[in-house]
């Protein structure tokens, strides 16, 4: 077990040059500069340090240099390797005192929980939804939850937002907030009313980032409940008096867990793909939107650090995921 | 099963037909009414994009009318336009001093000098001809006559009949000046002084198709009658033969792929949509005079700008209302104060539209710049629908050929695969898209493009275990022993026994090729602006207050994306009818 984790982290090493490369190649080769980006619109709004043409260009070469924009695309990959390996993404473009590392920290603070929450809401509410539409299978209740869910399924995300903002926000019912994670005037002092802030401004969020999982995962539990229920075993199991109660959760239901439990590595990068839309329509200060501000900038850095990371979160849930594999089926063996 | 001994199953001496894998999924595609519905309304949806120039525009498709205006602008121009050419004529080419050249482009010469004046004389008097009655237009005609011969002789050197030509012409066109005025309407015409005009019949939606749009259209039309011309295929070209049919299915499936594919390669926007033409104005300020015009159902151009209009919500819906100044009566909901200025200018309601406050005139409302939102949304769906199925097409192509390979030839080939497999897999997909295309540039072409390269690897691992799982098989080994090349045994053998999976995976991602493009649009990345696509449509403006913007376009996504994937479960279901999941 502890040398198959060790290998599979050792294969995550190349995979991870791999992307990285990758990445980095696309953006060396495309067209559009970062130095452009950041000077030109420093130029159009006459910023004090670069008020004179020659001054812009002075700032453009030093710009380019402190950031190795002008060397080689290999010798510019191994310089970032080199300060990645220590641990550092280097500063933003636009505000070169800020380290990329702090920043990512303080926005992984509110990404991962959401992202975490609504992956066990969505194991929560999906497992015993599709179990029991499976059990009583052709009933009203698989019938309209089977077709709800399939409608669900269908639903694009940024627009479930919308609409949510549209229904809840302060133009429909007025219920819940809509924009950031907290009250303008609230203090992380206040104790009690301070969560219920919290909790009232992530319910929509959390919402928007689980309905898809959840449709997805619920279906995928039908599925793999309905073929157990077929099996041999269950029959006899049925056949020998059983109460269906225990032919279900203690036969059937481990057996069904194999394919759902698989699904947590597609679930995990579908949901950092999705936390760019649905910070972005919350207004949420977490990585997601750290991502889409750092694309429209043009800024290497803030690109390179957040993929990298939401590559790595990938790769570890499908990790987390083969080993889970290994505990629900024990017929796996690690070696 | 067909069996040998069931006397019904074959007359003595025909040959046995087998069924294979692909008549009994094809039976049960059939037997699915959920696959029929959601294939037929699809077919609608790409039907209205497709179709979108006589579905809403602001071209009339046809017109029957004189255009006194552009009659008395070609007059008035006819003369300095002959003058020039007698002049080009006469110095003849020895005499030719071309205008200056603006920088970056090289002077002009004299036969396009002159071809450029012969082609602008012939134009104008062509437009008055096609206005006149045959008696009228004589001298017109004699004019093109006189044009004629000027070019015969100018091409035969012969500078005394070039000059005489072009007298003639100039002659021509100034009797034809004097002549040639129109009556007012009512006034009866003076002979060898006015004349009235006839009417003439004009296609303008049809004149702005282009060729691919013609083509699409032509095709739409050929999968519609899919079964019509698969029956009639299949009984005189193939007699019914059932082996015939099943190997010619192969060559259908490829045509159905590569006839959308064909015009790729020369595609070119001759056509320009978003150009807004002048005939509502024209109509309605009496310049075009219309004995019968047909617009379009919905008479707004994609592109066609209101001022007065801006944020105007669905017409059937009570808070849409203008009052008579054209100023914006306010809901009894909406907010008091809000970022929009009611504008003094009365709303102008041009030929051919809804009266102002009826209910159809924007069904769906107006964008932020006065733009009809269900006009747009019909001709958006042309980007949002051909995305996903273009990107599908090149997922399929690249991850079918490397699952092959990888399955076929196991070994480095199959690790190597495997390996870049793996590498695209362990990656937040939109995450990588998203990249590219932010830093490759918008346009659809580069998304089709991304969307395709980023995605492949599912279909890929899948027809690669489908190639480990036959690649034992008896017939395949068979196949093998017999000495077929082996492109022959992967692509004829192997290949249509994997394509099953392939199916439901590809249907499966037209659905999310679609979501995909319609989040980057939201996001901003999509296709450039005056380009509308559902995302994009949507993303105008985000603000609650302006619901028809977001909700409308939304509606359209989730409607294709509900039928594809309804189509995939058909599918997929059929394939596999243990595993009935309804």
């Amino acid at each position: 077990m502890f040398v198959y984790v060790l290998r599979r982290v050792l294969w995550m090493v190349p995979t991870m040059l791999g992307i990285t490369f990758l990445l980095f190649l696309v953006m060396q080769l495309a067209p559009g500069d970062p130095a452009s980006v950041l000077f030109g619109n420093a130029g159009e709004m006459g910023g004090a340090s670069t008020n004179a043409a020659g001054g812009i260009e002075d700032a453009i070469r030093r710009f380019r240099e402190q950031n190795h924009l002008d060397e080689p695309i290999p010798s510019q990959y191994l310089h970032w390797l080199k300060s990645v390996a220590m641990l550092d993404f280097g500063a933003e473009f636009a505000r070169p005192n800020v380290r990329i590392m702090d920043e990512l920290g303080r926005r992984m603070q509110v990404t991962v929980p959401l992202a975490v929450i609504s992956v066990l809401l969505s194991y929560l509410i999906a497992l015993p939804l599709g179990i029991l539409s499976a059990v009583r299978q052709r009933s009203l209740l698989d019938k309209s939850a089977t077709l709800a869910l399939f409608l669900l399924y269908s639903l694009p995300q940024f627009w479930v937002g919308l609409m949510l903002v549209l229904v809840f926000g302060a133009t429909g019912l007025h219920w819940l907030p809509v924009i950031g994670l907290h009250d303008k005037d609230i203090s992380p002092d206040a104790g009690w009313a301070y969560w219920k802030d919290l909790l009232l401004h992530v319910i929509l969020p959390i919402t928007v980032l689980t309905f898809g999982g959840l449709a997805y995962l619920s279906r995928q539990m039908r599925v793999g409940m309905l073929e157990v229920v077929r099996q041999d075993y269950i029959r006899t199991a049925r056949a020998k008096g059983l109460p269906e109660r225990t032919v279900i959760m203690r036969h059937a239901l481990r057996n069904s867990l194999i394919p759902v439990v698989t699904v947590f590595a597609t679930i995990l990068p579908v949901l950092i793909g999705g936390s760019v839309i649905v910070e972005l329509i919350f207004d949420i200060p977490g990585m997601g939107l750290y991502a889409y501000e750092g694309l429209l900038k043009r800024d290497y850095n803030v690109v390179m650090a957040t993929t990298t990371l939401s590559a790595l979160l990938t790769l570890c849930g499908f990790l987390i995921s083969d080993i889970l594999y290994g505990l629900v089926d024990p017929r796996i063996s690690y070696d | 099963m067909t069996d040998a001994r069931d006397p019904r199953a074959a007359p003595p001496g025909a040959a046995v037909y087998s069924k294979d894998y692909w008549d009994l999924v094809l039976a049960q595609l059939r037997k699915r009414p959920s696959v029929r519905l959601s294939l037929v309304l699809l077919a609608l949806l790409y039907g209205t994009a497709i179709y979108a120039p006589f579905l809403a525009g602001d071209r009339p498709l046809m017109i029957r009318a004189t255009d006194a205006a552009s009659y008395r602008k070609a007059q008035r121009l006819l003369v300095p336009i002959a003058t020039n050419y007698r002049g080009l004529v006469v110095a003849g080419e020895a005499g030719f001093h071309p205008p200056a050249a603006k920088p970056g482009e090289s002077a002009q010469s004299f036969d396009s000098a002159l071809a450029a004046e012969g082609d602008a004389l012939r134009q104008k008097a062509e437009l008055m001809a096609g206005q006149l009655s045959r008696e009228d237009d004589v001298l017109l005609r004699e004019l093109l006559a006189a044009l004629d011969a000027a070019d015969r002789a100018t091409v035969g050197h012969d500078a005394a009949a070039a000059a005489a030509a072009g007298d003639r012409a100039v002659e021509l066109a100034k009797r034809a000046k004097a002549q040639l005025v129109p009556t007012e309407a009512g006034a009866a015409p003076e002979a060898g002084r006015s004349v009235t005009l006839c009417e003439r019949t004009l296609w303008p939606a049809f004149d702005a198709i282009s060729r691919g749009e013609l083509y699409f259209m032509g095709l739409w039309l050929l999968v519609l009658s899919w079964p019509l011309w698969n029956a009639a295929v299949n009984r005189w070209l193939l007699r019914g033969d059932r082996e015939a049919i099943r190997h010619a299915r192969r060559r259908k499936a490829l045509a159905l792929v590569l006839l959308p594919l064909l015009p790729l390669p020369f595609w070119s926007s001759d056509a320009d949509p978003f150009a807004t033409s002048p005939y509502k104005a024209g109509l309605g300020n009496g310049d075009i005079v219309a004995s019968k015009v047909v617009f379009p159902l919905l008479a707004f151009g994609l592109a066609e700008q209101n001022d007065a209009e801006y944020y105007r919500a669905p017409t059937w819906h009570e808070d849409s209302e203008f009052d008579e100044a054209g100023r914006r009566v306010h809901a009894r909901h909406a907010p008091a104060a809000t970022d929009f200025a009611a504008t003094s200018s009365p709303v102008e309601v041009r030929y051919a539209e809804p009266a102002l406050n009826a209910a159809s005139r924007h069904p769906l409302g107006t964008d932020t710049l006065g733009r009809d939102v269900l006009v747009r949304l019909i001709w958006g769906g042309r980007v949002s629908l051909s995305v996903g199925l273009v990107s599908t097409l090149f997922l399929v192509l690249i991850g079918v050929v490397l699952g092959a390979l990888a399955g076929y030839y196991g070994g480095v080939t199959d690790l190597v695969i495997s390996r870049i497999i793996e590498i695209f897999q362990c990656f937040p997909a939109f995450f990588l898209i998203l990249i590219v295309v932010v830093f490759l540039g918008p346009s659809i072409i580069n998304i089709m493009v991304v969307l395709g390269i980023t995605r492949w690897p599912g279909v890929a691992r899948l027809v690669r275990g489908e190639f480990l799982r036959l690649r034992e098989q008896d017939f395949v080994v068979a196949s093998e022993a017999l000495g077929v090349p082996e492109r022959r045994t992967i692509f004829r053998h192997i290949l249509p026994n994997a394509m099953g999976p392939v199916l439901v995976a590809a249907t499966f991602s037209v659905a999310s090729g679609i979501l995909t493009e319609s989040a980057l649009s939201f996001l901003g990345f999509g296709v450039l602006a005056p380009v509308p696509s559902w995302g994009s449509l949507l993303t105008e403006n985000r603000s609650p207050e302006y619901w028809w913007i977001q909700i409308f376009p939304g509606l359209m996504i989730f409607l294709t994306v509900t039928l594809y994937n309804l189509l995939g479960e058909g599918v997929s279901d059929a394939l596999d009818p243990r595993q009935k999941t309804a």
